[in-house]
């Protein structure tokens, strides 16, 4: 599955991240180059600084130091006069889009105006236009709910478009906020523990699902996880933080004989796997996605 | 497949315009009833065209505060600010007494009504966009203290600088709407005897104001607003400018109290600070909380209730209870029956709105008619509140859930 | 009716222009800017600051109040103000069902000033108490804003009530404490100070020393509480976590209900304290004082007990110089000015440092 990637230009170039809350170093002078259609996943224990060095991408958080340029312009980067810090939303205008951890939908809004919250950086219509609701306005809003549908219909919610988004299940909860991420047209999609939660099943799909994406859609993906198997047969680059810190980058099969991402794992985070194998519907295998795609197909 | 998709929101469209339809007819249906109001109350004698104008003019500052509270869930207190701007503005730019007038500077076509309605309308806009663009990055409690602070300093303001605003005392002779003439040598005319002409001027202009709103919710703006209410940092990653769509909102709810408070100085003519005070915003939020916030229709109706209390059941009420209080002397009551011979229910408006405000936020928080996603988000028993959760105790709950569901 | 209120009525300064000794008039001569050339006056200065100082003491002990409740459950208790005007209230009723007047003894007199502080401090404690339990509680899962409009009805409800009870329009103090005590300048009057101040017009009156001399004990009490008593370290740890310290076997419900009698407490001995120092009250008295004593817990940090003090204190020192001082030095200044100016103060504290001046800057969890 593991597909070749030309050594193109990065689509997104991380140097030197530092992020810093009072005393507590988050994320510690990180570099990561992602490649153009790859996916690259980060992977860690818990409090590894995962979600934190995300969310600075997302331009959530402002990095400390460092700098990050997404296809060579820059995200953030130098300080002062002249430095640049985007917003989130001017990041997501950019081409970045994004799921969270701990799902952030709009839980009271249906799920097909969620994925047209999602379109919100593609349409235009303004206050006035809304009021007199002009043809261009109007034809902008039949396009988006045409493609709303479409997207909805990809990740297989199309027939739940009118319900309630907290009414979804727990998988439908994840595959929309994935058909709202996409909703504003990304070229880089930035999965937070998109399994988290999900029993070995769903996990496979969604894993098999993240690929297909890739594939269908030209996207480049990077993808959060603190389970090591089930990012393994995906990516094309694997990073390690712990700590804050990188301690590994490159193909699954480098970073798994990595001896400090095994003693990361299995020496400080011992815990931390005992606890995965803890959960109820342990134990965890590692998803062969080729044997899975033909059932997870949405 | 494409035209399966197309037809679902073509279906869609189709859809939302048969109800707005629908919608409209009862709007209109409702605008009507109310519209033969004014032959009632010369028929009956009530006398309380004075009353219902004022009150019309608090259902518009009220759908406007809507937007800001109801919305975009941002916390306004200082609201009557942009009502007096509005309100001097009309009289800074129309009357003979005005400094600007007086040394020239406003040209003589703009010095009428009309203009300098459109005007006030901007220029509260303006303001909106001045006390919101530094302000709506904080959070929501810290907000609404800063709008009050400026619901504040903007009235002392108006009595303190004296000498443009000629202080407590006001400035008086607004322009009024010129009249509308008709064929046959009639008008329409807008002096504050013509009641009924005023009434009717009000109607319209609140119903402008519904259609307006309506269409603005039901669009990508409204849209941002529900995202931003619900999630806003979920809202700022899917693209929205959360401080430019609150803006806005602040803007436009501004706007809309501006140019409430230019049609209320073209109808009472004169403008004195003592008219806008703190209570005034916080009736409008209690009209707008009673009614249900969010729902524009509930909003309308808490509006009327609250107003008509304020402006005339209190008066109105007083006799008859007055009246009961003298007829009850059954000894071991008599002490109520003393009470109520000599209470005012003037003096309990502050009980009144308290009491909504309060009840209402414990008893029934989307309000008496709750737009059914506000009362959802307001009720606090909304299962999406993940953000205070572990990472680890979800997990396990949904895999638990899981489990469960597929055995 | 209700609404932004003049501050006369709440303002020492004007209680005491007549007599305070301060010289205007004099060499004064105007530029053509308006501007008031005035030598620079040292007795002026440190007149208002004495002035400031009382009454940021009070507004201290208000402040406490929000800071003590925002730090706990993060509500702005807008009906606090109210809490205090209910103090002032219940303390005027108070000393005159005990029917003692400025001619009965010292020792009575002083005994019953003693007795109205304690009750009017437990009266508003357990009035905030309550109104935390009848409404805020009812409303703790529920958004942000639902216990503010909840607390903002309730301030409205409670100055109906101020109405019912004394009626719309200003009362003056009871006659308890005699004039010419509460006029009786220290500086003049006591043996040492008087060689010092002999030339000096300047006024340290007794009844500025009574409002010093009530909050600096009630300081010390307080943070002797916070900080040495279980339940004290209780609110703390409340206040820093509310879910581990429930996960260490805090009563977190009894803990908020402490947060809400001790901020009452402060504010009824403050209310106490403001009637007798302005010798008037009215039902408006809680927002003006109300919304300074906010602002003052913002300036110094909400949730911070220094920070109220530290902005308690500025705030009265900002108010008394607005008022007054100000209004010598530039004409067409005065009191007027001086709610715009605290309300400005609010407003660029939240928008350039919200966290105050001496709290500190927390990240928004994502």
């Amino acid at each position: 599955m593991v597909t070749e990637i030309e050594a193109g230009p990065p689509i997104l170039e991380a140097r030197g991240i530092t992020k810093q809350f009072g005393g507590l170093i988050a994320v510690d002078e990180v570099d990561l180059n992602i490649a153009t259609g790859s996916i690259t996943s980060v992977i860690g224990p818990n409090g590894a600084g995962k979600t934190t060095f995300f969310n600075m991408i997302a331009g959530i958080y402002k990095p400390t130091q460092g700098t990050i340029s997404f296809k060579g312009k820059p995200i953030f980067g130098g300080s002062g006069f002249g430095g640049t810090s985007l917003r989130p939303d001017q990041v997501t205008s950019l081409g970045i889009a994004r799921t969270f951890q701990n799902i952030r939908l709009f839980a009271n809004m249906t799920v097909i105006e969620n994925v047209l919250i999602g379109m919100h950086s593609r349409m235009k219509a303004g206050a006035i236009g809304a009021m007199l609701r002009t043809r261009s306005v109007m034809r902008e809003e039949h396009e988006a709910r045409e493609n709303a549908y479409s997207l909805l219909d990809y990740v297989g919610l199309g027939r739940q478009a009118q319900s309630t988004a907290k009414n979804l299940s727990y998988g439908d909860q994840r595959r929309l906020e994935v058909a709202r991420a996409l909703a504003s047209g990304p070229s880089l999609l930035l999965l937070d523990e998109p399994t988290a939660g999900m029993n070995p099943r769903e996990t496979a799909a969604m894993t098999a699902f993240i690929d297909k994406m890739r594939r269908e859609l030209n996207l480049t993906v990077l993808l959060i996880e603190h389970d090591m198997k089930v990012v393994m047969g995906i990516s094309d680059q694997v990073a390690v933080l712990d700590h804050g810190v990188k301690i590994a980058d490159g193909s699954g099969a480098e970073v798994r004989s990595n001896p400090e991402v095994i003693e990361a794992y299995l020496g400080k985070g011992a815990a931390e796997l005992s606890r995965q194998f803890d959960a109820p519907a342990a134990p965890v295998q590692s998803p062969q996605v080729e044997q899975l795609h033909p059932g997870a197909n949405p | 497949m494409a035209s399966s998709y197309a037809t679902r929101a073509e279906k869609w469209f189709a859809d939302r315009k048969q109800e707005e339809r629908k919608r409209l007819l009862w709007v209109l249906l409702g605008a009507a009833c109310l519209a033969v109001y004014p032959f009632l109350d010369s028929a009956l004698g009530l006398n309380q065209m004075g009353q219902w104008i004022p009150i019309f003019v608090f259902v518009i500052l009220a759908l406007g505060l809507n937007i800001v509270v109801g919305y975009a869930g941002l916390l306004d207190l200082g609201y009557v600010a942009f009502f007096v701007i509005g309100a001097y503005g009309n009289a800074f730019i129309t009357s003979p007494n005005s400094w600007f007038v007086q040394r020239g500077w406003i040209p003589e076509y703009l010095q009428s009504f009309w203009p300098a309605m459109a005007l006030s309308w901007v220029l509260a806009a303006i303001f909106g966009v001045i006390l919101g663009a530094p302000t709506l990055r904080l959070r929501g409690d810290y907000l609404a203290i800063v709008t009050l602070g400026f619901g504040e300093i903007v009235p002392d303001f108006y009595t303190n600088a004296s000498g443009i605003t000629n202080g407590p005392q006001g400035i008086g002779q607004i322009a009024k709407p010129p009249s509308i003439p008709l064929p046959g040598g009639r008008e329409i005319g807008f002096s504050t005897i013509d009641q009924d002409n005023w009434f009717w001027l009000v109607l319209v202009v609140g119903l402008v104001s519904i259609f307006m709103i309506t269409r603005l919710y039901d669009s990508r703006m409204g849209r941002s607003w529900q995202a931003i209410r619900e999630d806003e940092i979920a809202a700022a990653s899917m693209g929205i400018n959360t401080v430019s769509a609150k803006l806005w909102a602040f803007a436009l709810g501004a706007s809309f109290s501006g140019f409430a408070g230019s049609i209320y100085a073209g109808y009472v003519r004169v403008v004195y600070p003592d008219q806008f005070q703190f209570s005034v915003s916080i009736i409008i939020l209690a009209m707008v909380i009673l009614g249900g916030i969010g729902n524009i229709y509930g909003v309308i109706v808490g509006a009327i209730i609250i107003g008509s209390f304020d402006r005339i059941l209190a008066t109105e009420l007083t006799r008859p209870l007055n009246w009961m209080g003298e007829q009850l002397t059954w000894e071991p009551l008599s002490w109520l029956g003393e009470w109520l011979a000599t209470h005012n229910l003037n003096s309990d408006r502050f009980l009144i709105f308290g009491l909504a405000l309060v009840l209402i936020m414990l008893l029934r928080p989307g309000g008496l008619f709750p737009s059914s996603r506000r009362a959802a988000e307001l009720s606090g028993d909304d299962d999406d509140d993940v953000d205070d959760k572990e990472d680890l105790y979800d997990v396990r709950e949904e895999n638990a859930r899981l489990a469960g569901g597929n055995a | 009716m209700l609404g932004p209120v003049r501050v006369r009525d709440g303002n020492p300064w004007h209680m005491s222009d007549a007599a305070s000794g301060c010289r205007f008039g004099s060499g004064i001569e105007r530029d053509e800017m308006g501007i008031l050339l005035m030598d620079f006056e040292w007795t002026l200065f440190f007149q208002f600051m004495i002035i400031g100082l009382a009454s940021g003491s009070l507004i201290a002990l208000i402040a406490l109040g929000y800071t003590l409740v925002y730090g706990i459950i993060e509500l702005i208790n807008f009906a606090h103000g109210e809490v205090f005007m209910m103090g002032a209230f219940f303390a005027a009723t108070l000393v005159v069902v005990t029917g003692v007047t400025s001619d009965s003894s010292t020792g009575l007199i002083v005994s019953v000033l003693i007795l109205t502080l304690l009750a009017s401090m437990a009266f508003s404690g357990l009035l905030n108490a309550a109104i935390d339990k009848l409404a805020y509680s009812r409303l703790r899962k529920a958004p942000r804003l639902a216990p503010l409009i909840a607390a903002i009805g309730m301030s409205f409800i409670l100055q109906n009530i101020a109405i019912y009870w004394k009626g719309p329009n200003p009362f003056t103090g009871p006659d308890l404490i005699p004039s010419e005590i509460r006029s009786y300048n220290v500086l003049q009057e006591w043996p040492l100070l008087r060689d010092w101040f002999a030339d000096s017009t300047l006024r340290l009156r007794l009844i500025d020393l009574f409002v010093i001399g009530v909050t600096i004990p009630l300081l010390i009490i307080l943070s002797w509480f916070v900080y040495r008593t279980r339940i004290g370290t209780a609110m703390r740890a409340t206040a820093q976590d509310r879910e581990a310290a429930a996960l260490m076997g805090i009563d977190i419900n009894r803990t908020i209900g402490v947060a809400f009698l001790l901020g009452g407490g402060l504010a009824g001995a403050a209310g106490m304290v403001a009637l007798f120092y302005n010798n008037s009250g009215r039902f408006q008295m809680g927002f003006t004082y109300g919304l300074f004593a906010f602002t003052a817990a913002v300036l110094g940090g909400i949730g911070n007990l220094a920070g109220a003090v530290v902005g308690g204190f500025l705030i009265g020192l900002i108010w008394s110089y607005s008022d007054g001082f100000m209004g010598t030095f530039v004409s067409g200044w005065g009191s007027q000015w001086t709610n715009s100016v605290i309300f400005s103060i609010l407003i660029l504290v939240l928008v350039f440092r919200p966290s105050g001046l001496l709290g500190q800057e927390v990240a928004d969890k994502v």
